[in-house]
């Protein structure tokens, strides 16, 4: 099914990232993103970061609007906390939750300094 | 309070005497002597010994143990039981064993939360409440009943006594409480340690005005504040304790040597106080773990010596 | 509502692990209500335990089934299919509810996936509190509707003790002193005088002290 490239499950909130970033990503060459696009970053659910690892992913993103700039009001923080606590709940399975991250700098985040996340992630 | 008094502490109460009790913590131990070595301290200087039942829910021989070995240096104890610990079929059953040994003064507690102790992970039992405790003796007492009516051969006639804290909240309720203690059976009530006296004052008018004063002798809690650090600590953290910033910057405000010296001289003032508030039966020193300052502060307050017991 | 809490992942993982066919079973009335048993947690837990094996290399079949209710026969039968195919069932259901899983399915073990904690509200947002002990006497009508029972540290049934300090208890600083809300509730309904009568001990018989206690509907029998 992959290619051999570290697989991505890409949760992203459509005002998180610029229309630009987004697309450059889901074409990276580095990686096999699996891109999923979302209204608000909280509309991801714990379960749904759990199915992208079962699918295959080697690293689950979520990204979201930067702190105080959600559209509807407190949806990244929301989905902060839930990043958060699966992520414990990983750690406590033994699953490295560090496998799971968050990007929230919005449209400030550059192609290239986000694939430098997701390789520091993956180390 | 008629009748023929239970104890000489009762006795001394009747006759008007004002009266000087001290509290004696036994050790987290099995040895006799360090409960005797305080008994030794506080005798000829207190009418009787209040001894603690694991207090801060800290495991220590048992009240009822120490006050025998009180009991067989002459001295009068005051038996301390508290809920926490023992249900109703337990509590009964140790009043009677004290009684048989010949305690004669039970105050009724309710006892500091487990979760203080050194044993927080315990089960707490608190089946009754020490109201319900006090309402327990007065029966036994008065009817020769046990909690179950069951006619008991004799009536173990105990002088029975009850905590109050008069700096907790809400302050409305504590004179409402009080009286609750006394009509379950209080003839006696210890105060938590007094420092702040207008407080104080302001709950003793209370309870007066509801005649409360002639119904059961108040005796007002003294504590020996040894350092600024120790009334800092006690304000801050003991639970119910009131100690107003005044009494915290009179003992900044000594050097650390003269800070005892202070701490005495706040007792001496609370204590002529107490002495002229109508309505206060007595003293009841705390000075737990430096039991040595009870003789020089009952000495210093004009309280000696104190009168024969029979 | 009974308020449940999931148990670690590595209590439960060790607890599944003898066997290969394990159905997580959710509750879907009080433990999905405090996020602890029902069908998204369920689905969570699942997911987790089927990766946490996967990468032990331990194959095993982690399947996902939620009922109404674990408590009553009616939607449990719902599940028979479910159990039968499985070799252990993880209940996410009180404690009642595991109990009664297990009466109906004889020859399959059935392990507890949430501590059962207490029977309480959510009293804000992710904030649940202790508010009955189910002591089988109520007498909250003598309290202003607060249990001093439950709510109280020390349980006591006539007053604060002199450890109640602006309103909080000594015992945790952040819980609610429960004899302060009923003095404050009473007084608000001008009936703080009742406080001053005596309430005698309780009768323990009632509450679990008397053993399990059983509720017999005669006229609910066929």
């Amino acid at each position: 099914m992959t290619d051999g490239r570290p697989v991505v499950t890409l949760f992203y909130c459509v005002n998180a990232l610029s229309r630009q970033t987004a697309q450059d990503l889901e074409n990276a060459a580095e990686f096999e993103i699996r891109p999923v696009h979302m209204a608000c970053s909280s509309m991801v659910k714990d379960v749904l970061l759990l199915k992208g690892f079962e699918a295959g992913a080697d690293l689950v993103v979520v990204a979201t609007c930067p702190p105080g700039q959600c559209q509807f009001i407190d949806g990244n923080s929301r989905a902060r906390k839930r990043v958060e606590r699966v992520r414990r709940l990983m750690d406590e399975a033994g699953l490295e939750g560090r496998r799971l991250i968050i990007i929230d700098r919005g449209l400030e985040l550059e192609y290239a300094g986000i694939l430098k996340e997701f390789e520091s992630a993956l180390e | 309070m008629k009748e023929k008094p239970c104890s000489n502490l009762q006795k001394l109460l009747v006759n008007g005497e004002f009266v000087v009790t001290a509290e004696c913590g036994p050790p987290r131990g099995m040895l006799k002597e360090a409960v005797t070595a305080k008994g030794e301290l506080l005798k000829g200087y207190v009418d009787a010994i209040n001894v603690t039942d694991n207090q801060t829910a800290i495991v220590r021989m048992s009240s009822l143990a120490a006050c025998v070995h009180l009991l067989e240096m002459g001295l009068e104890p005051v038996m301390q039981m508290v809920t926490r610990d023992r249900n109703r079929i337990a509590l009964q059953s140790d009043l009677l064993g004290a009684y048989s040994l010949g305690i004669r003064n039970l105050l009724c507690l309710s006892g500091d939360h487990q979760s203080f102790g050194s044993q927080p992970d315990a089960l707490n039992v608190f089946d009754i409440d020490s109201i319900q405790l006090l309402s327990m003796v007065e029966t036994m007492r008065d009817t020769g009943r046990d909690m179950s009516g069951y006619e008991l051969s004799h009536a173990p006639r105990m002088f029975a006594g009850a905590a109050a804290n008069p700096f907790a909240d809400p302050f409305e309720y504590r004179v409402i409480r009080l009286a609750k203690k006394i009509a379950a059976g209080a003839g006696f009530i210890q105060t938590q340690s007094i420092y702040n006296l207008p407080r104080f004052k302001e709950w003793m008018r209370l309870a007066r005005e509801q005649g409360l004063t002639e119904e059961a002798y108040i005796l007002g809690g003294i504590t020996p504040l040894k350092s600024a650090g120790m009334a800092g600590y006690m304000a801050a953290r003991v639970a119910g304790m009131d100690i107003p910033d005044e009494i915290i910057k009179r003992m900044r405000g000594v050097p650390k040597e003269k800070a005892g010296e202070e701490g005495m001289q706040i007792c001496l003032e609370t204590i002529e106080e107490l002495k002229n508030t109508p309505g206060v039966s007595g003293v009841h020193i705390m000075a737990i773990e430096s039991e040595n300052l009870v003789a020089p502060i009952v000495k210093a307050a004009g309280l000696y010596p104190r009168p024969a017991a029979e | 509502m009974i308020v449940a809490e999931q148990k670690k992942i590595s209590e439960i993982i060790e607890m599944v692990s003898p066997y290969r066919k394990v159905l997580v079973l959710g509750c879907g009335t009080c433990v999905k209500t405090c996020f602890a048993g029902g069908e998204d947690e369920v689905a969570v837990l699942a997911s987790l335990l089927r990766l946490a094996f996967e990468k032990q290399g331990n194959s095993k079949e982690i399947s996902e089934f939620t009922i109404e209710r674990q408590c009553e026969d009616e939607f449990i039968q719902e599940a028979a299919e479910a159990i039968g195919r499985n070799e252990a069932v993880l209940s996410l259901a009180c404690g009642a509810g595991v109990q009664d899983i297990a009466r109906r399915f004889k020859n399959v073990p059935v392990l507890p996936g949430v501590n059962t904690t207490f029977v309480g509200v959510m009293e804000d947002r992710g904030l649940f509190t202790e508010e009955c002990l189910c002591c089988g006497d109520c007498r909250l009508g003598q309290y202003g509707a607060v249990c001093v029972l439950t709510r109280c540290a020390k349980k006591l049934s006539n007053g604060p003790c002199g450890g109640s300090r602006n309103g909080k208890c000594e015992v945790n600083p952040e819980t609610d002193c429960a004899w302060q809300l009923v003095i404050d509730r009473m007084r608000e309904l001008g009936q703080l005088d009742s406080l001053r009568e005596y309430i005698p001990p309780r009768d323990w018989r009632t509450s679990n002290a008397g053993g399990p206690r059983k509720l017999f509907r005669e006229d609910m029998v066929a």
